[in-house]
């Protein structure tokens, strides 16, 4: 419709609802001008608009890309997507636009010509064809798959959340090779882990719509984190309705700075802590007996070897009726949660007495010794739980009358990144059980209790290894999320780990070993032995090693079947779909793992594989042709979600709401209670098998790199205190400062946002990170705010910036990733602040794998 | 704030001691200070000499006779606004530019710039609530702030 | 008849600071010269500590101390339309800074020069949108002075479909600064309507103006975490 002034006038009026106008005729006719103008530049740049999924971190968010003739103009969140995710997106989404529109980015595919590989070497580099590049690639394939598969390590990090793992799953199944390696253990492995030792299955959310009390060790979704997109959201809701949120953690966050209160406890020993509110709450006798009887494997008994008594393979309870052991799930047990008993002249303990009985010296007074919170406050926060849990209570919910636990314990890596990881998180796990909050109305749900019985077994513990990283070997018996640091260090030295093979060639897609793992600097030494291809958006610390590097599309410029975030009451399905091409790359990561497939003659194999790990059924991939990228996500989106892909185009998801009984019926309920069920784990009797196994395989083989008696401390059945003990705090005496490390909200994990130059301005402490340390420490040290200070480890030295707080403990200091690049890829403003990754003592965790990244000591002097 | 703000304006210019030189709307170099500690009585009561001294200068800047030149800018040197402020006026840098830089909760969008540096020259943070009591709507000089609604 | 304001929740605000990249990237940030800041400190001795997050960009006053600055020298580059929207013309603006003295909140940024986003690297895409394809509002000039513009640029597409009962309702005729915040500590909309959000929201949560005794009566609201001023 042509504006005129007339026009413009009544519409004006129209909306004003025709009551008098305040303003003058001419002014009016001056609007309907500019107005005019406006409608005529808005025909000829018309924004259209474009929906689909970030993919900076794992949060995914719903986009909405605004586009004005082909340039992607800015991003926004989609607000359709609010009602089932975000509400919003983080200033990386928002600066997605130059994540794409990267003048530093691979464009083409390089070679190196310098054959020395080293953190300061210049890779020389030369552009070469696409072609030259997967015949090189293809031709060391041919010859390793001839020798033996196994030679080939593919990692992944970032690139599992562009394409999927189940890519590259197929691919190395196809090809025969048992190394694939997710970075999950520089994230959060050892809280799944945690979770699968604890109750079968990974996954936890607190159900903060309904909790009235949230306590978050080191979780931090205002900062960085998995599910922080709803968390953020969900936490301030939760506080307005009157939540008190209570953040336990050495260092000052934003989350502490949303809180009711901050506990700066000391770092790596929350376990002291928890175990002390644990012995708290039995003794004040407000624990939830009845979730402990019903669901868990409290009532068991163990004998004297810390194993269970089973009779035909079923743990035995006591039951008080009948002053007898009977099967834990035999309905007319009334069983006996504590209690020493005679059992055929043997002495057993209930698991829940055993438990009980270690906690003997964690008092509050200890606990404070320990972590530095006052004894008082454990005390108090006791009770405080306690009043919260409203235990024996019930809420109907849909006409389900479903147990009410408002109180939740929840964590993400605060209490995961640790080489006491698993203990720790296990630690806060049966905190919640003895509130009986697990899968409770307000308290923490599991998800999919028991879907993996699996991991209640213990480990085989396998030696020789298969794989590089060594995962479920006698190394990290029970690593289920792969080991990724571990790597570098077999292929440096098989032999040392037991490997029958050496490992020639490694694929790194879209991840960044050599800056992000701890110590960084000894991953570098295995990575000279390999032939390396890198697959990534821009040049990072990782193509310092490789051989070729092969430019990746951006997450605007691709296809992908997302994976999703879903909420207590929510699920989605997503796609994101590809905008422009800003550089005219011909391939992608999926079309680069297609091609490969098919030059190597393994294509038929690879879609048989694809079909497996995607789990399709009724449209599939075929046998017999190729691929575009979108034709592969449309393959996927109609057989997930039997929707035409016109509505993914359209919309980019589909979003349903999770019923009552899904929410907290089908998990803990369904699965933990009642006859032939197995029970929750407060007592993971199993890691007493694992630890028998270690020792087995340890003295046969007459293996010296591993340390039994700290396996010994590592796989107790229950957390103990010698968990709050990490090996920098036995061993650094003449280090006397914590180092923790922590997120940052204008970078993510995966390098690619340090080249963003919105993400660089949005202050001017966002391009560089600091070296924060308690304003009194400093001042003791002789060091000024801005002075340019040394962090010394055991293991290396790093420079940065002081910037002195009082939001930490004196003694402890906090540095931040995503700083200190050092790739000579990397323009130098992308290289501002300081690698902490260099200081930080690596002490695996020796049940997940996972790297440790908050254990270490340090000293601090000016530099 | 605004009393507070004319009183101290009122006291820095009796420092300078420059109020007499004003009368004729001519700029002339601050003259050397008097005795700080003893402003003269007659200088502190309302609608007095200098109240009329500060409203002949503002409109002389106004009609375009006072000698500012005719550069707008914040050149400290040649910039009107500091010619009006710190020499005709014999404001002293430290009457504005107090403090390196601004509370903590003070909320001013280009906090962070403060301490800037120009040309070299360390330029401190102001308050820009020290121009309230000249410049609000009825006051001496040229309106800003508090203008009542109409 | 209609009176835009927003309304900034910082007990919300957790500081995230995607507001102040939204509005960079909607309103082709020439560096140095945001258009909206986060002002973050902290408070307390350890262990009782606080932190507090304030963003700031235009409060589009209803009596604008920067439109009185230029009009007084004659300059007239700031104008408030009619929608009480408060902008600047670069064509007409000299440069001089008057605007960025007065301004009570340290609004107005000057720009010395147009800087590129990545510097000696070619121009990408987004900045080679020709200036006769953007909103006049984004055709930055150097040594001129730019800051929020409540996205007029969108609420003007609003005026013209004779949509205006969207604005802040609607992703497009929502300023961008208030769509992307995770924990919506952002609301815009008409304070003329007692029924709409945001004046429900400011009477529910006492939100405030800053700076009142300057007398510009700004068209942002405050609800603040502490002592801020």
């Amino acid at each position: 419709m042509k504006i005129t002034r007339r026009t413009f006038i009544q519409g004006m009026g129209a909306v004003a609802g025709a009551s008098s106008l305040p303003f003058s005729l001419p002014t009016i006719a001056q609007a309907a001008d500019r107005a005019e103008n406006a409608a005529k530049m808005a025909a000829a740049n018309p924004r259209t608009t474009v929906k689909s999924t970030c993919v900076h971190c794992v949060n995914f968010c719903g986009i909405e890309a605004q586009m004005e003739g082909g340039v992607i103009r800015a991003i926004y969140p989609d607000k359709a997507r609010a009602a089932y995710y975000n509400w919003g997106i983080c200033p990386k989404g928002a600066s997605g636009v130059f994540n794409t529109y990267n003048p530093y980015r691979v464009k083409k595919p390089l070679k190196r010509t310098n054959p020395n590989k080293g953190m300061h070497e210049d890779p020389k580099w030369v552009e070469i064809s696409w072609e030259e590049a997967f015949q090189t690639i293809t031709d060391r394939l041919n010859k390793i798959k001839a020798d033996n598969p196994s030679k080939l390590v593919w990692h992944h990090g970032h690139g599992k959340y562009t394409i999927g793992d189940q890519f590259p799953k197929a691919f190395a199944a196809a090809f025969g090779t048992p190394n694939l390696v997710h970075r999950t253990t520089t994230c959060e492995a050892a809280r799944h882990v945690a979770d699968e030792n604890t109750w079968g299955g990974h996954g936890i959310l607190p159900d903060l719509e309904y909790t009235q009390l949230y306590l978050s060790f080191g979780s931090n979704p205002f900062e960085g984190e998995q599910w922080s997109r709803w968390l953020d959201h969900a936490i301030i809701e939760g506080k307005e309705r009157g939540m008190k949120m209570i953040v336990i953690e050495p260092r000052f966050s934003h989350a502490a700075a949303k809180a009711d209160e901050w506990i700066p406890i000391r770092p790596g020993k929350d376990a002291v802590f928890i175990l002390a509110l644990c012995k708290q709450l039995i003794d004040n006798k407000t624990i939830d007996s009845e979730f402990l009887t019903t669901y868990t494997n409290a009532p068991q008994l163990v004998g004297d070897d810390g194993r269970l008594l089973k009779v035909d393979g079923k743990p035995q309870v006591w039951d008080e009726a009948s002053k007898s052991a009977k099967a834990y799930d035999d309905p007319s047990a009334k069983a006996a949660l504590t209690g020493s008993f005679d059992v055929a002249g043997k002495t057993y303990r209930t698991a829940f007495q055993v438990f009980y009985d270690s906690l003997k010296d964690i008092t509050p007074e200890y606990a404070e010794e320990v972590s530095g919170v006052p004894a008082a406050r454990t005390r108090s926060l006791a009770k405080e739980i306690a009043d919260a849990a409203k235990i024996g209570s019930t809420m109907v919910l849909d006409g389900h009358p479903i147990r009410y636990r408002p109180v939740a314990s929840y964590t993400f890596r605060g209490l995961s990144a640790k080489e006491f990881g698993v203990q720790n998180n296990r630690a806060s796990l049966i905190l919640n059980m003895l509130i009986g909050s697990p899968d409770a109305v307000g308290g923490l749900l599991l998800e999919h209790a028991m879907g993996h019985p699996e991991y209640l077994e213990p480990s085989k513990c396998e030696y020789p290894p298969k794989r590089a990283d060594l995962a479920k070997s006698v190394y990290y018996p029970h690593a289920t999320h792969e080991c990724c640091q571990q790597v570098q260090y077999t292929v440096n030295d098989p032999k040392a780990y037991g490997l029958p093979y050496q490992p020639e060639m490694q694929i790194f897609f879209a991840t960044n070993r050599p800056f992000s793992t701890s110590d960084a600097i000894k991953q570098q030494d295995g990575m000279k032995k390999t032939f390396n291809v890198v697959i990534d958006i821009v040049n990072t610390e990782t193509c310092q090693f490789a051989d070729i590097v092969l430019p990746d599309l951006t997450y605007l410029e691709s296809w992908h079947f997302s994976p999703t975030r879903s909420t207590p009451g929510t699920k989605h399905t997503a796609i994101r779909q590809a905008l422009t091409n800003v550089y005219n790359i011909p391939y992608d990561a999926m079309t680069i793992l297609w091609e490969l497939a098919k030059r190597l003659g393994i294509r038929d194999a690879y879609v048989d594989n694809l079909n497996k790990q995607w789990g399709l059924k009724e449209t599939t991939f075929q046998k017999g042709r190729d691929y575009t990228s979108k034709e592969m996500v449309e393959v996927i989106w109609k057989d997930k979600t039997k929707k035409p892909f016109e509505y993914a185009l359209e919309h980019a998801f589909v979003g349903k709401m999770v019923s009552v009984h899904d929410r907290y019926l089908h998990s803990v309920e369904a699965a933990c209670k009642g006859p032939g069920k197995p029970r929750i784990k407060l007592y993971a009797d199993h890691l007493v098998d694992t630890y028998a196994n270690v020792e087995k395989t340890v003295k046969a083989n007459n293996i010296t790199n591993i340390n039994l008696d700290q396996f010994k401390v590592a796989y107790s059945p229950i957390p103990i205190k010698e968990h709050a003990f990490p090996t920098p705090h036995r061993e650094a005496k003449d280090y006397p400062l914590y180092l923790i490390t922590h997120k940052r909200m204008y970078r993510n994990q995966a390098g690619n946002t340090a080249q963003n130059p919105i993400l660089n301005a949005l202050g001017n402490d966002t391009a560089e990170n600091f070296i924060a340390v308690n304003a009194e420490t400093a001042k003791g040290l002789g060091i000024r705010d801005g002075d340019t200070v040394v962090v010394e480890s055991r293991v290396g030295k790093a420079k940065g910036r002081a910037k002195l707080t009082q939001g930490i403990r004196p003694d402890t200091i906090a540095v931040s990733y995503h700083h200190g690049h050092w790739s000579l890829g990397f323009p130098d403003y992308a290289k501002k602040g300081t690698w902490i990754n260099q200081v930080l003592e690596l002490h695996p965790d020796r049940i997940a794998g996972m790297n440790s990244f908050n254990d270490t000591k340090v000293k601090l002097y000016k530099a | 704030m605004k009393k507070l703000a004319l009183i101290g304006l009122l006291a820095a210019l009796a420092a300078t001691g420059c109020a007499s030189d004003k009368a004729t709307g001519t700029a002339t170099a601050p003259a050397k200070p008097a005795a700080a500690s003893e402003p003269s009585k007659a200088s502190l009561v309302a609608g007095s000499a200098t109240s009329a001294v500060l409203s002949g200068l503002a409109a002389s800047v106004r009609k375009g006779t006072a000698l500012v030149g005719g550069e707008y800018s914040l050149d400290s040197e040649e910039g009107r606004f500091h010619r009006i402020h710190a020499k005709a006026l014999g404001m002293k840098c430290t009457a504005c530019h107090a403090n390196d830089s601004y509370p903590e909760n003070f909320l001013y969008l280009r906090k962070a710039e403060f301490p800037m540096y120009v040309d070299g020259e360390k330029v401190k943070a102001v308050n820009r609530a020290m121009c309230i009591g000249c410049h609000s709507d009825g006051s001496v000089a040229t309106p800003f702030y508090n203008f009542t609604k109409k | 008849m209609a009176k835009f304001v927003r309304v900034i929740d910082t007990q919300r605000c957790f500081g995230c600071r995607s507001c102040v990249a939204a509005c960079a990237v909607e309103n082709h940030f020439t560096p140095d010269s945001p258009w909206n800041t986060m002002v973050e400190y902290e408070a307390g001795t350890y262990p009782n500590v606080a932190r507090n997050f304030v963003t700031m960009n235009c409060m589009h006053c209803e009596h604008p101390s920067c439109k009185a600055a230029c009009d007084a020298i004659g300059v007239h580059a700031i104008s408030k339309n009619e929608f009480g929207v408060v902008l600047i013309d670069y064509d007409k603006c000299i440069g001089c800074q008057y605007c960025s003295t007065t301004c009570p909140y340290g609004v107005p940024q000057y720009n010395a020069e147009i800087k590129q986003l990545y510097p000696g690297q070619e121009k990408t895409p987004y900045e080679a949108i020709p200036a006769a394809e953007r909103s006049p509002l984004h055709r930055k000039k150097a040594k001129t002075v730019e800051k929020c513009t409540f996205c007029w640029h969108k609420l003007e597409k609003a005026v013209v479909a004779g949509k205006m009962d969207q604005i802040g309702k609607v992703p497009e005729y929502t300023p961008t600064c208030d769509l992307v915040c995770p924990v919506q500590a952002r609301i815009f909309g008409d304070i003329d309507d007692p029924t709409s959000p945001v004046s429900a929201y400011i009477a529910k949560k006492h939100a405030t103006q800053l700076k009142k005794e300057f007398g510009t009566q700004p068209q942002v609201y405050y609800v603040l975490n502490g002592g801020d001023y």
